[in-house]
């Protein structure tokens, strides 16, 4: 019978595709399918910008810095919920700024805690960018 | 729990003369009066090569333009300019077409602060107007709902401007002291002015005066500017004025003369290119320049909802952070939410329900000042113990938010273990009204 036995290659169309909203324990691109970069900008946020955090509690940074001539710099993350409706730079539960610093040359990774919050932007001088820099984000709840 | 919104504005800063949201593809789009001599003056403008002047004989169109302004400042004889098509030192006639703005002059020794609107007689290049001056103060620092109409005297009466001016629904009486060629005869200017300026928000598209750029920007904020086709009727413009909340135009009574709304940064508008959105036709989308930020504006109201009704039943938990103030965007200190107590709560005070949820997001944005200390205590309620007390988190630290003499602008968060009520205490220096803060639960 279609679809069942290990072994046995389902007929399209039965396959089950889980589209939830947040509520993972892998960490989940937020900008797009898995290896899709995020977006970093020099100005504050203002309006319809950032990224959706599908209210998960945790925030996955990771930025490669290519070796380029930029001086490595701090990623400033900025929060927005819908509840409040305005942006603001994010402050953690232990009082700490959500913000990481990137290292000339090396990857750099670090997970904070976001708490639900609906939505992230993500600033760092223009200076400190390249287009060669490669930058994610992800978020979970486990 | 409502559809509330909460509405954005654009803050414009004159310390930036260039402070501006230019509209793409707008010269032609929003040209309303023509010259009917049929001088093609066009073809002498900067960036109109070859362009063709609207067929001679046809007559000016009627047009009408709202917005909502929140004046700042106005220093003598300096314009703030609210919707303009208008240009000056660029050379070439054609530059200017019309000017709705506010200045403060001296008229015949008194000094007023005034809403005005100018059609030009370029073509002439003599700064020929048919010029509207209220004849009432404009205040500041309030929001204000401007009007103006233009019916194009269809009938080429004598002595008729046919310019009319609305401040907050009511029509303005006109105020001219004969400053300018002012003719108040249609058929004495025929001449009315086929601009080659973009149509600009907020500022003139160029003023170069002695060979420096003074431009005209606006001191202050403005939000939803709607361009109509036609001259509104007082009815109408009651109707948009709406009682001082912001109408949504979706729901005005003639939308086939709507042409263009700019809410001006809500909804879909960001500070990218063309991020400012004509809600109307998808095109003619406006571009911020300068110092320009989109703001946010809980002061001023309106009738616009949310798309998706969002209510909150569940008491708790919730992912998604939950407004204490027991609606969508409402700000505890600012905006309809006034302002923060400046008490310690006594027992009979209700607080805010925090139905019992892990962590509080809290949002302030203060302007502060030097020597200024803003600080926002946290106390919190627990029927276990019937008691309220200053709130520490799991840290052993205090729930609250300082600033001495610098602005914040922060979104922080703290971890409060399932308190069942909260209030919040302001001390130190008062808040000022645009100060902002907004408090929410979730359990994650």
């Amino acid at each position: 019978m279609p679809g069942k036995g290990f072994s046995h290659t389902p007929a399209d169309g039965q396959f089950r595709n889980y589209s939830s909203w947040g509520r993972t324990r892998q960490p989940k691109n937020i900008a797009g399918p898995h290896g899709t970069q995020a977006t970093i900008a020099a100005a504050d946020p203002a309006g319809a910008v950032g990224h959706i955090t599908e209210n998960q509690r945790f925030l996955h940074l990771t930025y490669v810095h290519a070796g380029g001539a930029n001086a490595a710099g701090t990623i400033t993350v900025w929060g927005f919920s819908h509840s409040i409706g305005a942006w603001g730079k994010i402050i953690d539960i232990r009082g700490a700024d959500v913000e990481m610093d990137t290292v000339g040359g090396a990857t750099q990774s670090q997970v904070f805690e976001i708490s639900g919050i609906d939505k992230v932007y993500f600033q760092m001088p223009a200076v400190n960018q390249d287009a060669n820099d490669e930058f994610y984000a992800a978020c979970s709840t486990f | 729990m409502s559809r509330r919104i909460n509405l954005n504005a654009i803050n414009f800063d004159e310390t930036d003369v260039t402070s501006g949201i230019r509209i793409d593809n707008s010269i032609e789009k929003y040209r309303f009066t023509l010259d009917e001599t049929e001088h093609d003056h066009l073809l002498g403008g900067p960036g109109n090569a070859g362009h063709t002047s609207p067929l001679s004989n046809r007559a000016d169109l009627p047009f009408s333009i709202s917005a909502w302004v929140n004046l700042r400042e106005a220093p003598l004889d300096k314009f703030n300019s609210i919707v303009t098509k208008w240009s000056q030192g660029v050379g070439g006639l054609g530059a200017k077409e019309f000017l709705f703005s506010i200045v403060k002059s001296n008229v015949s020794g008194t000094t007023r602060t005034r809403l005005i609107f100018a059609l030009y007689d370029d073509v002439s290049n003599t700064g020929t107007q048919n010029r509207f001056r209220g004849s009432v103060d404009f205040p500041l620092n309030q929001w204000v709902h401007v009007v103006v109409t233009y019916g194009a005297n269809p009938d080429g009466e004598n002595d008729v401007t046919d310019i009319t001016v609305y401040q907050d629904g009511t029509e303005l009486i006109n105020d001219q002291d004969g400053q300018y060629q002012i003719n108040d005869n249609y058929e004495a200017m025929p001449a009315y002015n086929d601009s080659f300026s973009p149509l600009v928000i907020g500022n003139v598209n160029k003023y170069i005066k002695d060979g420096v750029h003074e431009e005209m920007p606006f001191r202050g904020k403005i939000a939803d500017v709607c361009i109509f086709n036609k001259k509104l009727s007082e009815s109408e413009v009651t109707e948009i004025y709406n009682n001082g909340a912001v109408k949504n135009m979706a729901n005005f009574s003639d939308t086939d003369s709507l042409v263009s709304w700019w809410k001006l940064g809500d909804d879909l508008d960001s500070p990218r290119p063309d991020g400012i959105k004509n809600y109307i036709e998808g095109a003619n989308h406006g571009t911020i320049s300068g110092a320009a930020t989109i703001v946010p504006e809980p002061s001023l109201l309106t009738d616009r909802v949310r798309d998706k009704n969002h209510t909150h039943t569940a008491r708790s938990p919730s992912r998604q952070p939950k407004n204490l103030a027991n609606d969508h965007q409402v700000f505890i200190h600012g905006g309809i939410g006034g302002d923060m107590p400046t008490q310690d709560p006594t027992q009979a005070s209700p607080g805010v329900v925090a139905t019992n949820q892990k962590i509080l997001h809290t949002f302030w944005k203060a302007e502060a000042g030097a020597g200024k200390t803003h600080n926002i205590k946290v106390f919190g309620f627990s029927y276990a113990s019937g008691q309220w007390a200053p709130l520490n988190d799991i840290y052993g630290d205090p729930i609250e938010l300082t600033t001495t003499d610098d602005p914040v602008d922060k979104y922080r968060l703290f971890e409060i273990s399932g308190v069942d009520k909260l209030y919040f205490k302001q001390t130190g220096d008062a808040l000022v009204d645009s100060d902002l803060f907004a408090a929410a639960v979730s359990s994650l």
